[in-house]
């Protein structure tokens, strides 16, 4: 499924705005097959909040975002890179150097 | 419907899920709080009402109501966004949340957002029956009878080891009364309650601990 990170422009708002728009996000995703929120990370200096989330399309993720009445300032479609992907790598490399 | 708070079911799950159904059976052009409305109705009713100590609807009622109030979603249209009002009373529910210290949004938690958002037909419907979310609050306390949560059980060695003293002591104490215990039904297994157990730890006087003693 491919994976997404929204940017989400939230001047002014508060965690009772973030509150409500999380449930509003919730309770419209149901509505897209297999989408999922990931996690979402919100600058409240920056006044911006980036989700990610999973999708089958672009598309669907602007379409979520207006029928929950939340902001979608951009949408990029983005890959997956965690220390869990090079954990067997690393140990690895201590293994070698150590013998 | 009995009891308002009857399931660890995802009632925002269930309730959206009507909600979308209402809205295609209604060709609704918004999701608006009228429509939330009819769905939490929907999904609680029993024989097609909704009762709850002092409030009965009835749901096919309010359905009618909906269909005919309700802007219609005209050929071509996108999917229905939710309306103003509805955002609104996402941010009462949230509140309803926060209050009650629950973090589970569930069905009393949409019943007294409807409730309190003063908002379209829940604002008439509850306006009319002259009911206030405090009745309902109380209401719903009185109901709420929930179980003690299940203490820890500690065998005699379990307890001995607690209390840092000999098994012996402890079936001393179970047979001189000074330690509550109690037996496993049918079965000759002791065991004592985690609250029996602290009731034999006293509190001292600091005046009659000497400095040097144990």
């Amino acid at each position: 499924m491919p994976l997404f990170m929204i940017r989400r422009d939230l001047p002014g708002a508060t965690q009772e705005d973030m509150d409500a728009a999380a449930y509003r996000a919730m309770a419209c995703i149901y509505h897209f097959e297999g989408m999922r929120w990931i996690t979402s990370y919100w600058d409240r200096d920056a006044e911006v909040i980036h989700c990610v989330y999973e999708a089958e399309k672009r598309e669907e993720v602007i379409d979520h975002a207006r029928r929950a009445r939340i902001p979608c300032d951009d949408v990029r479609e983005v890959q997956h890179v965690g220390p869990e992907l090079y954990a067997p790598a690393v140990e690895e490399a201590v293994a070698t150097n150590a013998g | 419907m009995n009891d308002v708070r009857r399931s660890d079911d995802d009632v925002m799950r269930a309730v959206v899920a009507v909600m979308d159904v209402e809205a295609e059976r209604l060709n609704a052009g918004s999701l608006t709080v009228d429509l939330i409305f009819l769905a939490y109705l929907r999904h609680m009713s029993r024989f097609g009402f909704f009762s709850f100590g002092p409030i009965n609807i009835d749901v096919d009622m309010i359905e009618d109501i909906v269909d005919r109030t309700i802007p219609k979603r005209g050929p071509g249209e996108p999917l229905p966004a939710l309306s103003d009002d509805h955002v609104r009373m996402s941010q009462q529910l949230m509140e309803e949340v926060r209050r009650s210290g629950r973090r589970r949004i569930d069905e009393l938690h949409y019943l007294l957002a409807f409730m309190r958002c003063n908002e379209g037909l829940p604002k008439r419907v509850f306006g009319e029956l002259g009911i206030t979310p405090e009745q309902i609050e109380e209401y719903a306390r009185t109901r709420a009878i929930e179980p003690p949560p299940l203490e820890k059980l500690y065998s005699p060695e379990d307890a001995a080891a607690y209390l840092n003293v000999h098994v012996q002591t402890v079936r001393a104490w179970i047979r001189s009364g000074r330690l509550r215990a109690r037996r496993l039904a049918g079965q000759r297994a002791l065991r004592i309650t985690a609250s029996d157990l602290q009731s034999v730890l006293e509190p001292v006087d600091p005046e009659s601990v000497q400095l040097a003693g144990s």
